[in-house]
């Protein structure tokens, strides 16, 4: 007898076979669930075509609100509390989305610049990014992506 | 203002507005938020005078932003603030700025700020007045003294800020030259009830440097300040002439993680007086204080905070007995120090709603401006509490 089997661990089968199944599960809790991976979309008529990682989060935390051309930056983006902006903030923007909540607050209350604008749902904000002159955004569902630009971040 | 005809005003103003959105890509836009708490000081006078419950704890505020063209706009806020005895009720016109950006340069940008603009140079000092920004209702007295709200919040003069974002991370620098009118609540909170003259701010300099990390979990920043105020006497006063010299260095620290946050200020202060009591009286001190915050999100919508903050007006007399030896006893010697635990509950039921309560436990009373005299005597006791409870909103 093994010392394992003397202190309780019995290795028939069947006692295995549920361990087995209860690791995987144990896994399947702590492994981190894949992140939605979302794209920065732009309107048409923005003229820039290389974006830093830097630049959008310039542009997503209010710091900068003007293309170089002159034209206003229109920011759109899903409720906070909603996976997909969570994840944007995390996975493009690389902050917690309470410290961009932070950084809007403090720039629009101090007067230097505009938060975002707040849509519902994805197809809300595909479809104020296309009609918007100068607006920006992001979606998940790329499929679903007509007349409006992805941005491609290195 | 009455309570009622306060908050008619304030509803008023936020639905006329709400009438009115800007659209996105307006070359206009507005915010605002509206607040209301009730609060208590027992066993001290920082609140109210008797020390009943207080429902002095309002904050309104309105603001807009006029974009001219991508380099100039008008910036503009008024707030309506009643913090019972904290600071000065009333109405305010919190900033009136004309911001001025540069052409940007290598990911770098400047904007000159003329006007009436608010201080940046420290973690909270930008939007200390703005109820949703703040960590807990009442700030750590030890940096953000509430007395001295109006003087600290702002100038009158010219700002200049600097940022400059990279892939390593990100540098912020801010200097700034002014002078801020200085009321009669003012006057009294500096020198005492029964100054008579007027005090005026010659300049306040400043200077603060920010860096944080590519991942923006740190933020670390110094800032130094350099303010002389002086003090012209009326013809038939309590005091005669006199100058203040003000220094203060202050270091910055702040860490995010995705659950929790840590913050810290520490300041140190170096001060000269010269008249005031008597043509020859003459005070060279240092003093110095800090806080320590801890903030942690329980759920999404609940954040619980704690915090310890200290402040000693004299280092070299931390306990204060030099103070009331040199008052004859008048100014008890915890007038020189003040060290105040605090913990709060914030709760976002919805989004733009919050409701935020907090408890703090104080010693001391260095942080007062009811200052003990031969005519006045404080109610504030050596070990006191006070409580607050504020529900708010902003859009």
């Amino acid at each position: 007898m093994s010392a394992l089997s003397k202190i309780g661990f019995c290795f028939c089968n069947k006692c295995f076979s549920i361990r087995v199944i209860a690791v995987c599960l144990l896994l399947c809790v702590c492994l981190p669930v894949k992140a939605i991976e979302s794209t920065v979309i732009i309107n048409n008529g923005v003229e820039k075509r290389q974006f830093s990682r830097t630049d959008i989060r310039n542009i997503f935390s209010a710091r900068t609100q003007y293309w170089s051309d002159g034209a206003k930056i229109t920011v759109y983006v899903l409720d906070a509390q909603t996976e997909a902006h969570k994840d944007f903030c995390r996975e493009m923007l690389k902050m917690f989305p309470y410290q961009l909540e932070r950084m809007w607050n403090q720039i629009t209350y101090s007067g230097q610049g505009e938060r975002p604008q707040t849509v519902a749902t994805e197809a809300e904000l595909i479809e104020a990014v296309k009609n918007t002159p100068g607006a920006i955004g992001y979606a998940y569902h790329t499929s679903a992506l007509e007349n409006v630009r992805e941005v491609a971040i290195p | 203002m009455k309570f009622h005809t306060r908050w008619l005003l304030g509803i008023s103003l936020l639905g006329g507005l709400q009438c009115f959105p800007a659209s996105a890509e307006s070359a206009f836009s507005w915010h605002g938020f509206l607040s209301q708490g009730v609060s208590q000081s027992v066993h001290s006078d920082f609140v109210s005078d008797n020390g009943d419950v207080s429902f002095n704890l309002t904050e309104l505020g309105i603001n807009m932003r006029y974009d001219v063209n991508a380099s100039l706009a008008f910036v503009g806020q008024a707030v309506y603030l009643d913090g019972g005895n904290r600071f000065e009720q009333g109405g305010r016109l919190d900033y009136l700025y004309l911001d001025w950006r540069l052409p940007e340069f290598s990911n770098a940008t400047l904007n000159v700020n003329v006007g009436r603009f608010k201080n940046p140079h420290w973690l909270y000092s930008a939007t200390r007045d703005v109820p949703q920004t703040r960590a807990t209702i009442i700030l750590p007295q030890s940096l953000y003294f509430d007395n001295f709200r109006d003087v600290a919040l702002g100038s009158d003069g010219v700002l200049l800020r600097y940022y400059h974002a990279a892939e390593e991370g990100s540098f912020r620098v801010n200097w700034s030259y002014g002078k801020s009118p200085m009321s009669t609540f003012q006057t009294k909170a500096l020198l005492g009830e029964f100054a008579q003259g007027e005090l005026e701010q010659d300049f306040a300099h400043q200077f603060s440097a920010y860096w944080q990390s590519a991942s923006l979990s740190w933020q670390i920043g110094v800032s130094y300040l350099d303010s002389d105020f002086t003090y012209n006497p009326a013809a038939v006063d309590f005091y005669v002439a006199a100058e203040r010299e003000v220094q203060l260095y202050t270091i910055s620290v702040a860490y995010f993680a995705e659950n929790w946050e840590f913050a810290t200020e520490l300041q140190r202060n170096h001060r000269i007086d010269q008249g005031g009591y008597a043509p020859d009286y003459m005070v060279n001190q240092q003093g110095e204080g800090g806080y320590v915050q801890l903030r942690y999100r329980i759920a999404p919508s609940y954040t619980v905070t704690t915090s310890y903050d200290m402040y000693i007006s004299d280092r070299e007399d931390r306990d204060g007995e030099v103070l009331e030896a040199m008052t004859g006893g008048m100014v008890p010697a915890y007038y020189g120090f003040e060290k105040t635990i605090a913990v709060g509950l914030q709760w976002d039921p919805a989004p733009h709603w919050r409701v935020q309560a907090e408890h703090h436990w104080v010693h001391g009373a260095g942080r007062l401006t009811s200052l003990p005299s031969s005519q006045n005597t404080p109610e504030t006791k050596e070990h006191w509490r006070m409580w607050a409870m504020q529900v708010m909103y902003w859009f």
